[in-house]
């Protein structure tokens, strides 16, 4: 055994690795994060401008998860560093996500919340050479991947996934003066209030020039609903038949969890059609405010549909943008999507904006996976994937 | 007709090392850059490479091998950042490990 490595059979803790200290002198210790960690990471994440969840909404992230139930806890929660003074000065979690692809159900790692302190920034490495060397999963996937996260992964033979567009945003601005100062202030424009006047008149006035509206497209039997109820079982039955394509799981016990959190906090819009008696399509809305800078944003996180009828996504965005104005929501934004439904956003979009990097990166372990998921066919990434919207 | 790989030696692998630490040091600061030596160190105790660097380099250093000896490696495989036996700290270590990977594979 090497002299690095500490067993800790009487505590039940997972074993540490030493590592060299790191350019502020500290020796680092990198281990299996812990549910006990949570003040902890945390208060990490607020030191950097992360939201931070909630503690009984972040240990759902694992206790409440379909996959780590049916795996009876035997998953990581993530690693983290910690200092030699025993500080947690970093952090990855691990979320375990069930997909389908070619009539298996597959389960994937996703890493989220991402986060370690300054002075020990080189020993990001760590935490993701632990995250590279999980062997009990099909597929690792980055769904929010900053820059220096997504070169991490390349760096781990990790692939952008195949599918164009995915580094640009689509939105609709609802209300253009208070989206404008939201703007301005992001961009530190002094009296941005003020400021959004004359740019909140030019907003209008492009988006008028490019369209892009979904008034008048309204669909007769587009119902918002509460929750999510057996139809949605029925639905994601006929999902999965599709095996050419790797879809996570959407029944219903898999999105409610997944959007409990903004279930609880009504910070979830979902627009259902039903035909003849039967769900075929639907939209999930969710909440994603940037409050620092006063911006209230809706985001289109999934749509699904049995039904290739465009109409039904245009009466869905329609029916999120009246109750959007009604509420004060500044714009509407769309990340990813594939194929038709993305060119049909495109086609709508007034405004587009350039993501600072491709959020959306994965590692297929085996070899077949590997090639079958070259195919840009085989993805429709959403919002949905990953922990984007957990 | 396919050709053979050569076959590294350690002292072959090391110029290869020293190509990508040559390619990292132009966008360091004068003052910041490291030495082609087999003890510069990579990663860890007196390692100042941040996280970027370290991946961009990898990458590099895979590229450099492809070239110079016709196979592809992957040099995150195993425990590339362990203490005791990571190939990744230091540039004679990461050179033995280029030399073993690219002999397994001939």
């Amino acid at each position: 055994m090497p002299t690095s490595t500490i067993e800790m059979p009487a505590t039940g803790m997972p074993a540490k690795e030493i590592v060299p200290p790191s350019v502020a002198g500290a020796a680092v210790v990198v281990r299996e994060a812990q549910f006990s960690d949570y003040d902890a990471i945390a208060a990490l994440m607020q030191r950097y401008g992360m939201e931070s969840y909630a503690r009984a909404d972040w240990e759902g992230l694992w206790r409440g998860n379909p996959v780590y139930q049916r795996r009876g806890g035997d998953w990581s929660l993530g690693w983290v560093l910690e200092s030699g003074d025993g500080r947690v000065v970093g952090f990855s979690g691990n979320i375990p996500v069930a997909c389908c692809f070619g009539g298996k159900e597959l389960t994937a790692a996703v890493t989220s919340a991402w986060v370690v302190d300054a002075d020990y920034r080189s020993h990001s490495m760590l935490l993701a050479s632990k995250y590279f060397a999980q062997k009990n999963v099909d597929l690792l996937l980055n769904t929010t991947a900053i820059h220096v996260a997504g070169q991490i992964f390349r760096a781990f033979h990790a692939k952008p996934i195949p599918v164009q567009g995915l580094e640009t945003a689509l939105f609709w601005v609802l209300d253009y003066r208070g989206f404008a100062a939201s703007f301005l202030a992001r961009k530190g424009v002094p009296l941005a209030v003020m400021a959004s006047y004359p740019m909140s008149i030019a907003l209008a006035g492009a988006a008028a020039i490019k369209g892009g509206g979904f008034s008048g497209r309204d669909l007769p039997g587009v119902k918002a609903v509460e929750d999510f109820d057996e139809r949605f079982d029925e639905i994601w039955h006929l999902l999965k038949a599709r095996t050419d394509v790797l879809l996570s799981v959407r029944d219903r016990e898999t999105l409610r969890w997944h959007f409990g959190r903004s279930l609880k906090s009504n910070g979830l819009w979902i627009y259902t059609l039903e035909t003849e008696g039967r769900l075929t399509s639907y939209a999930i809305f969710q909440r994603q405010d940037k409050a620092d800078v006063g911006l209230t944003r809706m985001r289109l996180v999934d749509f699904q549909s049995v039904d290739a009828n465009p109409l039904i996504l245009d009466a869905m965005m329609a029916a999120a943008m009246r109750r959007a104005k009604t509420e004060g929501v500044q714009m509407l934004e769309v990340l990813g999507f594939s194929g038709a439904v993305r060119s049909r956003l495109e086609k709508l979009a007034p405004f587009r904006r350039q993501l600072p990097s491709q959020l959306y990166y994965y590692k297929a372990l085996s070899k077949e996976l590997k090639a079958q998921l070259t195919n840009s066919q085989a993805w429709q990434p959403c919002s949905y994937d990953g922990d984007s919207s957990l | 007709m396919t050709s053979t790989p050569q076959i590294p030696s350690y002292e072959d692998a090391l110029p290869v090392v020293y190509k990508g630490l040559d390619e990292l040091n132009q966008q360091r600061p004068r003052n910041q850059r490291l030495p082609a030596t087999p003890e510069c160190v990579l990663f860890g105790d007196s390692g100042n490479l941040n996280s970027l660097e370290l991946s961009n380099f990898i990458v590099l250093i895979e590229q450099l091998v492809h070239e110079k000896f016709g196979v592809e490696v992957d040099l995150t495989e195993g425990d590339p950042f362990s203490p005791e036996s990571g190939h990744m700290r230091t540039a004679g270590t990461l050179a033995a490990h280029i030399s073993n990977l690219v002999r397994e594979q001939a």
